[in-house]
């Protein structure tokens, strides 16, 4: 039936492109001699044909790209880039998690960030050692965003060590874009969010400054909708049940109630140079899934616990500063040469989801008690670091002739691991168990209450931090050997002082077979480098293993239909060796192999007025296949052996975890009143998340009416089902902006309108939750959302 | 119902595909192709811009990624300008800028617009572009679309620095640019 389902698309797909090509040879039929005949008031008189004008165009780029430009951005509702992606990109969806949110695009989808890379204005921005791509993702105010690109797929071989899954490459607004002055405010119901951004442009002896600033401050939505797990026995809404004593958290709130800044100075000079410092904070209440944990705040005259006020515990923040000089030169008919200087530093910290509670038989002192319990000590947190960095990126380009062009470049940085901004060497903590400490002065060392801590004769001890280098190689070498067909063949080769040298190449034919169609097969190999905490143990303990790999083949078609219509498909197949950390041996390990192959498609419609685009996605699951001597994962339930209580959870289905096979979003905008009144609307709809119904029908098929705990899973099941989890996901957003006398601009907008399904945020499925209780699942219902905002523009 | 909407989605791409045309409308980029060779009717260049290998050809260079497509070269196959056989070159490299009556800026290029303002300023060439504040950077004619119309604006201080006369029955059909920051109806 799958496969029937399988030929039925690709029938469509080949009908679609074999009708469109003889349309756009038609289009490719120059008829303009006439226009030589007119004046020139006739001539500006005509009435132009919108398409390409308007931005549709083809790209020989051997990649598939989402571009949300600025002009998106300032009609979309939407409270982060997460969501920003959500909306636009083919397939793409995020979770909650333990970290941040997570993100997904094509299939992969894990526990952390690390397998997408995060740029700003060319600069590698990830967090190297633990969570991957993390700054600028959690900030509210967008306004200074020029445009987003996101890669769909891997992409290492041209960006860097950690695209395996896909690229997020920010562009900010400077001073060749900006003109005059801006301020803009919002505020957002029921997250009570509001905030203010101001930008200036200004032109100094031909020399050009942007200054821009924002803060976002935000109170967080109280009590929503959480369905989690509460306990071995306890399960359903959070707060709704008067047994628990466990309220959820207040969505989005700021981290310690400090407010997001964003800061950004773009200074271009000289003609070729540029300087920009970029400083932001982020941190916010973004994983429902433990609720607002209380806190101990002394002991009664028994020796009892008392408890203080529920607290937004589990959050954690991301400063990143970062100071770029960039130069464009050209050397007479020689070569081009880029050149990227760059200092950076983040601060990162991470806290955990419970606070320790002690009765006075255990822990006596009341200080213990509280330094155990400090929202700003070590002890709840699990991870406290700054990461810095200076780098140097230059990249020369040679072109011998029109059909023939060479790149070469290297990129070198020195990275220093240290305590917090501001911090003792003390306060250092990271490690994928957090025992990366500085060494037995460490404030969790050797404690023998505490569970958070480092036990005595444990932990990895670096001092003031530990510094590595790391460079890498590129080269990129274009070849047209006839008219419209070209060879691209690119690689990529990095190394850490601590990792092994990674090599990811890519080779790709781009045949345009007429003006308007364009053909692309691409063939590669992307690999990830282990995060720097994990490199730092391996190098310790004097163990090695291999980088995770990725490879994948992709056919690209892209065509202009007509003036005003566009159409891209992707077929992509998709092997990935996947590598995790294994806690009891202190390295990565294997974890298994991934197979998947995946279509897009996608449609856009533009004219002067009306704008609609329509993207639908397939990822499917080929095989899953666990390495040796392990048993489960968040990857699929399709390869799983658990024992647990004496009851066996075994493999169900073929598909992904954490994914919806079948993804389908739409977006609409329509200007009216000479472009001064904008309406948009966008929607997703994500299709039954296959894998982890087959999730729920292994944890089912292994309920066993003999076992004690029978009943318990049978209501678990019951509940579950109740919540329809995992069904028809389905959201509305819709917005509209409305230009006063060229100058004041107001936006209102709605998110979650309809709300078919529920409009659930998932939890992360790591595939167990032994520790707590069965279930594995959860999810937050994102409320109804009402924001307003108002531009001034000079 | 998934593959219900995936049907209709194709349904809708093919209905698009089939039902529109483009009807008695100007091809943006044909109409900017014919819109140079009305430029040069109306600017003077010096003698000294046609070297001694290129004094037959009127020279037109599109710098960065090509919008024009096959266009240029159809069009100007037999379309002549100042009566001279037209040549059109294509690069993507400044250094390769050379001589030439017209240099026309591709978006692509919007990046390193003041290095190539740089370099050509001095020289009697023409340039123009298509890209929200080139003419405030020294492009001396930008093209603009308002109410689906095709429009211009001319920076006449820069042309003249270029040593071009540009016309006034040009400058009349074109908001003029004077200096940075500084825009007169």
């Amino acid at each position: 039936m799958k496969r029937k389902k399988l030929f039925l698309y690709c029938v469509i797909l080949l009908m679609t492109i074999t009708v469109h090509i003889p349309k756009t040879n038609c289009d490719d039929n120059v008829n303009g001699e006439w226009l030589f005949n007119y004046s020139m008031e006739e001539l500006m008189n005509l009435t132009v044909k919108t398409g390409n004008l308007t931005g549709l165009s083809l790209s020989k780029t051997p990649i598939s790209v989402t571009t949300i430009t600025s002009e998106d951005i300032a009609v979309t509702p939407v409270r982060n880039i997460y969501d920003l992606i959500e909306v636009y990109v083919p397939g793409a969806i995020y979770l909650n998690h333990y970290d941040s949110p997570h993100l997904g695009v094509r299939g992969i989808i894990v526990d952390r960030n690390y397998k997408y890379l995060l740029l700003v204005n060319g600069r590698n921005m990830n967090l190297k050692a633990h969570n991957g791509a993390t700054s600028e993702l959690e900030l509210w105010d967008l306004d200074d965003i020029e445009k987003i690109e996101i890669i769909r797929g891997p992409g290492s071989v041209t960006y860097g060590p950690g695209a395996v899954a896909g690229i997020i490459n920010i562009t900010t607004k400077n001073s060749s874009s900006e003109t005059g002055i801006k301020i803009k405010s919002n505020y957002c119901y029921p997250y009570k969010s509001e905030g203010i951004s101001a930008g200036i442009s200004h032109e100094i002896n031909n020399n050009y400054l942007f200054v821009y600033g924002s803060i976002q401050k935000t109170n967080g939505y109280s009590n929503p909708k959480v369905y989690a797990p509460q306990g071995y026995n306890r399960f359903n809404y959070m707060g709704f049940d008067s047994t628990i004593d466990l309220k959820p958290i207040d969505y989005f709130y700021d981290y310690n109630g400090l407010p997001q800044l964003k800061f950004n100075v773009d200074y271009s000079f000289s003609d070729t140079w540029n300087l920009t410092l970029r400083y932001t904070r982020q941190g916010a209440a973004l994983n429902p899934n433990f609720g607002k944990p209380r806190p101990q705040v002394g002991s009664d005259s028994l020796g009892g616990i008392l408890l203080g006020d529920p607290f937004n515990l589990i959050q954690n923040q991301d400063q990143h500063i970062t100071l770029t000089m960039k130069n464009e030169s050209s050397f007479e008919n020689l070569f081009d040469l880029s050149s990227m200087i760059n200092l950076s530093s983040e601060d990162y910290i991470r806290r955990t989801e419970w606070f320790q509670i002690f009765p006075k038989s255990i822990v006596k002192s009341m200080d213990t008690m509280l330094m155990f319990q400090d929202i700003n000590g070590l002890w709840t947190h699990n991870y406290d670091f700054s990461e810095s960095s200076i780098l140097g990126h230059f990249i020369f380009n040679k072109n011998f002739s029109n059909k023939f062009k060479m790149a070469i470049g290297t990129e070198m940085s020195l990275n220093h691991w240290g305590p917090g901004w501001g911090k003792d060497r003390r306060n250092l903590r990271l490690g994928d168990n957090g025992d990366i400490i500085s060494g037995t002065d460490s404030y969790v060392y050797g404690s023998k209450i505490s569970v958070t801590g480092v036990p005595e004769g444990e932990g990895y001890f670096v001092g003031d931090g530990w510094s590595t280098f790391s460079y890498s190689f590129l080269f990129e070498l274009m070849w047209e050997p006839v008219t419209d067909l070209s060879f691209l063949l690119s690689a990529r080769s990095d190394k850490d002082s601590y990792s092994q040298l990674l090599f990811s190449p890519r080779a790709s034919l781009i045949y345009q077979i007429e003006e308007n169609n364009i053909l692309k097969l691409v063939i590669q190999k992307s690999q990830r480098m282990n995060t720097a905490g994990q490199l730092l143990i391996q190098h310790m303990t004097g163990k090695q293993t291999d980088p995770e790999t990725l490879t994948g083949l992709e056919l690209i078609y892209s065509g202009l239909v007509s003036e005003n219509l566009m159409i891209n498909s992707s077929f992509f197949y998709n092997k990935l060796e996947v590598i995790s950390w294994y806690n009891i041996g202190r390295t990565t390990r294997p974890t298994g192999d991934l197979s998947l192959f995946g279509l897009e498609l996608e449609g856009k419609f533009q004219s002067d007025k009306l704008e609609i685009a329509l993207n639908q996605s397939y990822v499917k699951q080929l095989n899953w296949k666990l390495a040796d001597s392990v048993y489960f994962s968040g990857i699929s339930y399709s390869d799983y052996q658990l024992e647990l209580n004496n009851m066996f959870f075994n493999s169900s289905g073929n598909d992904l975890s954490n994914w919806s096979n079948f993804v389908t979003k739409f977006i609409i905008n329509y200007k009216l009143f000479d472009e001064n009144l904008i309406l948009h609307l966008d929607s997703r709809i994500f299709w039954n998340f296959e894998g982890e119904k087959e999730g729920m029908k292994s944890f089912e098929n292994a309920m066993d009416p003999a076992n004690q705990d029978y009943k318990l899973m049978q209501e678990i099941l019951n509940t579950v089902r109740a919540t329809d989890m995992y069904g028809t996901d389905f959201r509305v957003n819709i917005s509209i902006g409305y230009i006063i006398y060229d100058h004041f601009k107001i936006t209102a907008s709605a998110m979650n309108l309809l709300g078919y399904g529920g409009n659930k945020r998932y939890f992360y499925d790591s595939g167990i939750r032994k520790d707590v209780n069965y279930i594995r699942h959860g999810f937050i219902e994102e409320p109804l959302t009402l924001a307003l905002k108002l531009d001034i523009i000079y | 119902m998934g593959k219900r909407f995936l049907y209709s989605f194709y349904l809708l791409i093919l209905i698009f595909s089939y039902n529109i045309h483009a009807g008695e409308l100007a091809d943006e980029y044909e109409l900017k192709a014919a819109f140079l060779e009305r430029f040069a009717r109306f600017i003077e260049w010096q003698p000294e811009s046609w070297s001694e290998d290129n004094k037959d050809f009127f020279e037109i260079v599109i710098l960065g990624d090509n919008p024009f497509g096959k266009k240029l070269d159809k069009l100007y196959s037999t379309q002549k300008i100042k009566n001279m056989t037209v040549k059109i070159r294509y690069t993507k490299s400044i250094d390769e800028i050379g001589n030439c009556q017209i240099l026309f800026i591709c978006p692509s290029m919007s990046d390193r617009i003041n290095q190539i303002i740089k370099k050509v300023s001095k020289k009697n060439i023409l340039t123009i572009g298509q890209t929200k504040g080139f003419c405030e950077k020294g492009v001396h004619i930008n093209f603009y679309i308002s109410s689906s119309k095709l429009k211009f604006q001319i920076n006449d201080k820069a042309a003249r620095n270029s040593n071009l006369q540009i016309s006034y029955l040009l400058l009349q059909n074109a908001t003029i640019i004077n200096s940075v920051g500084g825009e007169n109806e």
